[in-house]
């Protein structure tokens, strides 16, 4: 009898058990998963050595994961901490969608500067709850870090 | 402890009931029934797709299978219990000693602590290697001055006996790219690094191997440098990972990026696109038929320019469903990094078993079966030969990267739902936008180098003079 009740628990748990929020993947969800990815990479995402910003971020459908550029000549641009960056545009591929191209601005210099990212969408489950909503596949073509991110590179700079 | 078929206890057969569609491999030999009535023996190891889980026929239940060349066969449905596993990771092959280690590192078990140093063999029985893969083995023999390290696998298990935290220092005089590895601490290095922890204690070859190879832990260390290439052997010896002007770092004065080393010693150093460079010169390979387009010191925004497309001799790969990806492919996110597939294993990226589920989307990076050599800085290494779905306690990504990780999860869910729609036979582009998978070429002309004048590598001596055979065995 304890082993059915056991099995029954087991399973009533698994029953509950539920999948990242990914807001159903609507066009205002992928926009956030987009703005999401902007910021891990102003964060210093791509910097060789992770900083305290990417802990600090606080993500609904994204997960940080540290992915350096592993090779010198891509150049960093430093950009203020308190930059501004809106999405303008999210572009999806496949029915269902599991790819998304984002078109989004940084404000620099009082000019919305464009450039775009990629990304995978996650529509199992399972791989929501272990790696997120979405995957970056393709980054901004620019490489931006604020200010505070890359100060130790600066430095030595 | 006797070690010819060690280490498969992880792979003992386990009965799961079959469903059709389901792909299995067979973990006993056991005898399969051909159309025309003529039966034969599939051995251990064999992959088969279920077709009819069970029927009668007569008073016999039997399994239709249909093995990788679609041709069906039945087998008792009793005596396939019990010798089939329905996880690649789990499958047990009867495997010789000599290519247990390889093995091994598909199901990323213990096997390098009772695989024995890869030997040049007697009998040719293992499959031949793609050059890329015998010069990327090459190069991590060279930088670790020993075969068996150069044969071994940062995975789960070979990962346990690291302790402490990194030798290496970064931001070393304040700058984020420039890594350091202070003297007093090249031992510490030696106990931290997968393919070097425990050499020192080695009786059977002797470590180092003398008087060709060096104790790296003690002479020269290798680790990752930050925008540290090698251009074309100046010396007789051979390309020298120690010369500063062959392999630009800034080892004396911290100018630049890359590493700075101790006082009074000497650390070897590469990038990630360094490390393909000098793979490609040292398996002879060419990135262009023209020689006076040849480099080795490419960076990994440039790779696209020796495309075939471009008269070059990398192909822009296509995909075959449902295996995909190849040993010896080239996988570069341009201005990232890149990467070496070294060696395949069954369904090294997953598709065929989300085929079986019937859910293309249940790809991710764990599904991943295949081992890599590159260098980069993860776990602080620089060269390395890696299992793709290794990653370090707490780290959300390997040492691929996640770019690299989430555009091969892309193609593969691509690759999965082309075959669910019938395309079997089909192939998917090996890339798209800045991600790419690059095949080298060598039947095109002027691709392949004349044997005497393809790269020597300073210290490569160390593998020659001592047999190490770089064929590590496995289905590579």
């Amino acid at each position: 009898m304890k082993h059915l009740e056991l099995a029954l628990g087991l399973l009533l748990a698994g029953s509950v058990a539920s999948a990242a929020d990914c807001g159903g993947f609507t066009p205002d969800a992928l926009k956030e998963m987009a703005r999401e990815w902007v910021l891990q990479d102003l964060a210093g995402v791509r910097l060789l050595e992770p900083g305290a910003c990417l802990e600090q971020l606080k993500l609904k459908y994204t997960q940080v994961a540290h992915d350096p550029i592993q090779m010198a000549g891509k150049s960093l641009q430093e950009v203020a901490d308190d930059v501004e960056v809106r999405v303008a545009a999210v572009k999806t591929d496949g029915t269902p969608a599991r790819r998304a191209t984002a078109r989004f601005e940084v404000l620099l210099g009082g000019q919305w500067v464009a450039d775009q990212l990629s990304f995978m969408l996650n529509l199992d489950p399972q791989v929501q709850n272990s790696q997120g909503c979405a995957g970056v596949l393709d980054y901004p073509q620019k490489w931006r870090v604020r200010q505070g991110c890359s100060r130790s590179l600066q430095k030595g700079r | 402890m006797a070690c010819g078929f060690c280490c498969l206890g992880e792979a003992a057969a386990r009965a799961e009931p079959l469903q059709n569609g389901q792909t299995l491999w067979l973990t006993k030999k056991i005898e399969l029934m051909a159309s025309d009535g003529k039966t034969f023996d599939a051995v251990s190891g064999t992959q088969l797709k279920v077709i009819e889980a069970s029927q009668l026929r007569g008073n016999w239940k039997v399994t239709v299978l249909e093995d990788l060349q679609g041709r069906r066969f039945v087998t008792s449905t009793k005596n396939l219990a019990g010798s089939y596993n329905v996880d690649a990771r789990r499958a047990a092959v009867e495997v010789p000693a000599q290519t247990l280690e390889a093995f091994n590192s598909h199901l990323g078990s213990a096997a390098q602590t009772c695989a024995p140093p890869p030997r040049a063999q007697a009998s040719g029985v293992q499959p031949p290697v793609h050059p890329l893969v015998l010069g990327a083995r090459r190069t991590l023999g060279v930088f670790f001055q020993d075969c068996e390290a150069a044969s071994r696998v940062w995975d789960e298990a070979s990962d346990q006996g690291r302790k402490g935290s990194s030798p290496v220092t970064h931001q070393c005089e304040g700058k984020l790219t420039l890594r350091c590895l202070a003297k007093s601490k090249y031992d510490d290095y030696g106990d931290w690094h997968y393919a070097l922890r425990g050499l020192d204690k080695r009786t059977q070859p002797p470590f180092p191997q003398k008087p060709y190879c060096e104790d790296v832990t003690r002479s020269r260390p290798s680790i990752y440098g930050y925008g540290s290439k090698c251009s074309s052997p100046r010396s007789e010896g051979g390309l020298s990972f120690l010369n500063v002007r062959e392999c630009r770092n800034s080892r004396h004065d911290g100018s630049g990026d890359g590493i700075l080393d101790g006082a009074g010693g000497s650390i070897a150093a590469i990038d990630c696109s360094g490390f393909v460079g000098v793979s490609l010169a040292a398996a002879g390979l060419n990135l262009s038929p023209d020689a006076s387009k040849a480099e080795v010191g490419i960076g990994t925004g440039r790779f696209s320019e020796f495309s075939t497309r471009r008269g070059g001799c990398l192909e822009e790969a296509r995909l075959k469903i449902p295996g995909g990806i190849e040993a010896g492919d080239i996988l570069n996110l341009a201005g990232h990094h890149v990467v070496l597939v070294d060696q395949v294993g069954p369904d090294p990226l997953g598709i065929e078993r989300a085929l079986a589920r019937g859910n293309c989307d249940s790809i991710s990076r764990d599904s991943f079966n295949f081992t890599i050599a590159h260098s980069g800085s993860y776990g602080d290494l620089g060269p390395a030969r890696v299992s793709a779905r290794f990653r370090m306690p707490g780290a959300k990504s390997g040492a691929m990267g996640s770019g690299i990780e989430n555009n091969l999860v892309d193609l593969a869910r691509k690759a999965c739902l082309a075959a669910g729609k019938g395309g079997a036979n089909a192939t998917v582009a090996g890339g798209a936008g800045s991600f790419m998978t690059y095949r080298h070429r060598g039947d095109i002309a002027g691709c392949v180098m004349p044997e005497n004048r393809r790269f020597r590598l300073k210290g490569e001596e160390c593998l020659t003079q001592n047999g190490c055979n770089l064929n590590f065995g496995g289905p590579s």
